[in-house]
């Protein structure tokens, strides 16, 4: 079993710990053990992120010595970016002292999905694309988004269990990111190709466009009901993760 | 008084230039875009065209007619794309010939168009001064001031349309006027015709290409290739032949993106040329058959970087590195409004998400600060409301 496997196993048990902790103390009305989530949801994201490093950098030189060390064979491409977003999904709020409602933990529920993809595909004797073809600047920065509407999709869904619930800041960041990459992305096709979208798979093409339109959608949406605005938030984001988790 | 009935044409305006009709009109070209990143799309070229019908009648089976009946490998140049598209460049330029006005009406102070409500500071002085290094605009009336962001809020969301509309005279330039062909393979010195008369070269150093005014090209990659030649015992170059029916010549650049053929139809010799990798200055190995009866005469692998000698039956194969170059060549007349639109949505984008519009107005009555309309987060954490809920 691989470093990362173990790190991922480990994060995964915390964050379900987390959202058990999170429901436990909402239903319960117990403020201490909101923040006892927010710990264990911490230190899986720690975890996370230090087995995203070794997943997406077991082939860079400064790391090559240590993921030889430990005896770690190339991770698969997917399940690189589903490590990646998992760790950025991780809300890093440690709770409040008040009373929490019960629907704060289902900010927790898409990063424990994605890690919990993540292990099914470790598992699975499939092998997708090795992380040494997948590595490229822009599958980077858009698993980045990804995580970060990863993190937006969590609280959309908690948006539309309790019906309110700030959310913007989140949105804000992920919708900002996802812009500055879609159209660095397509300023460099137009310099170097002559054309927006040339040369990339059409998943990424395809992809990126559509998510960008759905996110723009929902920022214009700023006037419909929260329920309705946080189920376009939550559509945007499932999207994204879809084409950062498949592209290619 | 009299009811004012609302203007039909003001109400279409409304409607028009609401969030919710481009809200649905994004979602549409989403959801059609986005599906072309699993749904494989109809290629122009009638070579790839072949090649795609099999892929899909594989991976769809008997769906696949209905599939195409519905317009699914087509969507981009689908007609319902089209008026999507359509509609959602008018919409552009009626909101941005909205927000044009709003702008030049921006200047002006109005009154409140909400309710007071009590909100929760110390004073209206420290909120001023805190909103103003947040690049808040603060008028002062009579009775009370008037916040907002004029005139870059308005701006910022002005650029947002103006780019996304030079993009989409971009992208209809470019459908019209442009074209772009994929997959060319040329070697050190080749030319390939183009388009409207455009041609392309690859240089005789294999590194760089020369192309057209205006035509933009781009080398996806580059894979082995070699020069090859035959010379006989009395020193003249013998002719070689790729396929049946081609043309005969003293030499030949092969591109070995797979396993290559060529024969010497004087000597009644076929040579077999295996790259060993797809790196450009890669081993080949050099197999020769006598025709008829097609038994291998000799067999030889060439040096490191492709270069290899070979005497068979009194002739002399000379083979050089010639390493081929896979490019694609674009003319795009929507280039620079492409770019340009681009520029400035992003500009736009990132300017309105960093500085989004708001107006609101405050008032100090009684020792109390009130506020109407939409707060900034800084402040809507100070209402009442707000308050009784944390507590």
């Amino acid at each position: 079993m691989s470093a990362v496997a173990i790190l991922v196993g480990l994060a995964s048990g915390l964050l379900a710990a987390a959202l058990g902790l999170a429901l436990w103390s909402g239903l319960r009305g117990m403020p201490h053990l909101s923040r006892a989530a927010g710990g264990a949801a911490w230190l899986a994201a720690s975890l996370l992120v230090f087995g995203s490093l070794l997943a997406w950098g077991s082939r860079l030189p400064a790391l090559e010595g240590f993921a030889r060390t430990l005896g770690m064979p190339p991770a698969e491409g997917p399940v690189a970016s589903l490590i990646l977003m998992a760790a950025l999904a991780i809300p890093f709020e440690l709770g409040a002292r008040e009373r929490a409602h019960w629907t704060q933990s289902l900010r927790y529920v898409p990063a424990l999905l994605l890690v919990g993809t993540a292990l099914v595909r470790m598992a699975a004797a499939d092998v997708g694309a090795a992380v040494d073809d997948w590595v490229t600047p822009i599958r980077f920065l858009l698993t980045v988004c990804a995580g970060l509407g990863a993190r937006a999709l969590g609280q959309a869904l908690r948006v539309i269990a309790a019906g309110n619930g700030e959310m913007e800041r989140s949105r804000t960041v992920a919708y900002g990111l996802l812009t500055l990459v879609s159209g660095s992305a397509a300023l460099v096709n137009l310099w170097q190709r002559g054309t927006v979208w040339a040369g990339a798979d059409s998943v990424m093409r395809g992809g990126i466009a559509g998510a960008w339109l759905a996110w723009s959608a929902d920022r214009l949406a700023s006037s419909w009901h929260p329920r309705l605005r946080a189920l376009l938030t939550a559509a945007a984001a499932l999207l994204l993760i879809l084409v950062a988790a498949r592209g290619g | 008084m009299p009811e004012q009935s609302l203007d039909p044409w003001q109400i279409i305006w409304r409607v028009v230039t609401s969030d919710s009709v481009l809200v649905i009109l994004l979602l549409a070209i989403a959801a059609s875009v986005a599906l072309t990143a699993w749904l494989p799309q109809r290629p122009s070229s009638e070579v790839d065209y072949a090649r795609w019908l099999s892929q899909v009648q594989a991976r769809f089976g008997e769906a696949t007619s209905t599939m195409r009946a519905l317009g699914l490998f087509n969507l981009t140049g689908s007609l319902v794309f089209r008026i999507l598209v359509a509609l959602l460049s008018g919409c552009l330029v009626l909101r941005l010939v909205e927000r044009g006005d709003r702008l030049s009406r921006g200047r002006e102070i109005t009154d409140p168009d909400r309710t007071w409500r009590e909100i929760s500071v110390e004073s209206l002085g420290r909120v001023l001064d805190g909103l103003r290094v947040r690049r808040y605009r603060a008028v002062h009336r009579s009775s009370f001031y008037q916040i907002d962001r004029w005139p870059w809020a308005d701006i910022s969301l002005m650029m947002v349309y103006g780019g996304a509309l030079f993009l989409l005279v971009g992208l209809l330039f470019s459908y019209l006027w442009g074209w772009q062909v994929e997959g060319l393979i040329l070697q050190r010195g080749e030319l390939s015709t183009l388009p409207e008369g455009d041609w392309v070269a690859l240089e005789e150093a294999g590194s760089e290409t020369r192309q057209s005014p205006g035509v933009v090209t781009f080398v996806e990659e580059r894979g082995p290739g070699v020069h090859v030649r035959a010379i006989d015992d009395d020193g003249q170059a013998l002719q070689l032949q790729v396929t049946a029916g081609a043309e005969l010549s003293p030499d030949l650049l092969l591109a070995l993106a797979e396993d290559r053929y060529f024969a010497i139809p004087e000597a009644n010799l076929i040579a077999r040329l295996t790259p060993r990798s797809e790196e450009p200055y890669t081993r080949v190995e050099v197999q020769v058959y006598r025709s008829p009866p097609g038994e291998m005469i000799a067999e030889t692998m060439t040096d490191e970087g492709g270069e290899a000698e070979l005497s068979v039956e009194g002739v002399r194969l000379e083979l050089t590195p010639a390493p081929y170059a896979r490019i694609s060549a674009s003319r795009n007349p929507g280039r620079w409004p492409a770019g340009g639109g681009l520029v400035l949505l992003m500009a736009g984008l990132l300017g309105n998400l960093i500085w989004p519009a708001r107006r609101f107005w405050l008032r100090e009555r009684e020792d109390l600060v009130e506020a109407a309309g939409p707060l900034p987060p800084s402040l809507v954490a100070m209402e009442p409301v707000a308050m009784e809920e944390e507590a």
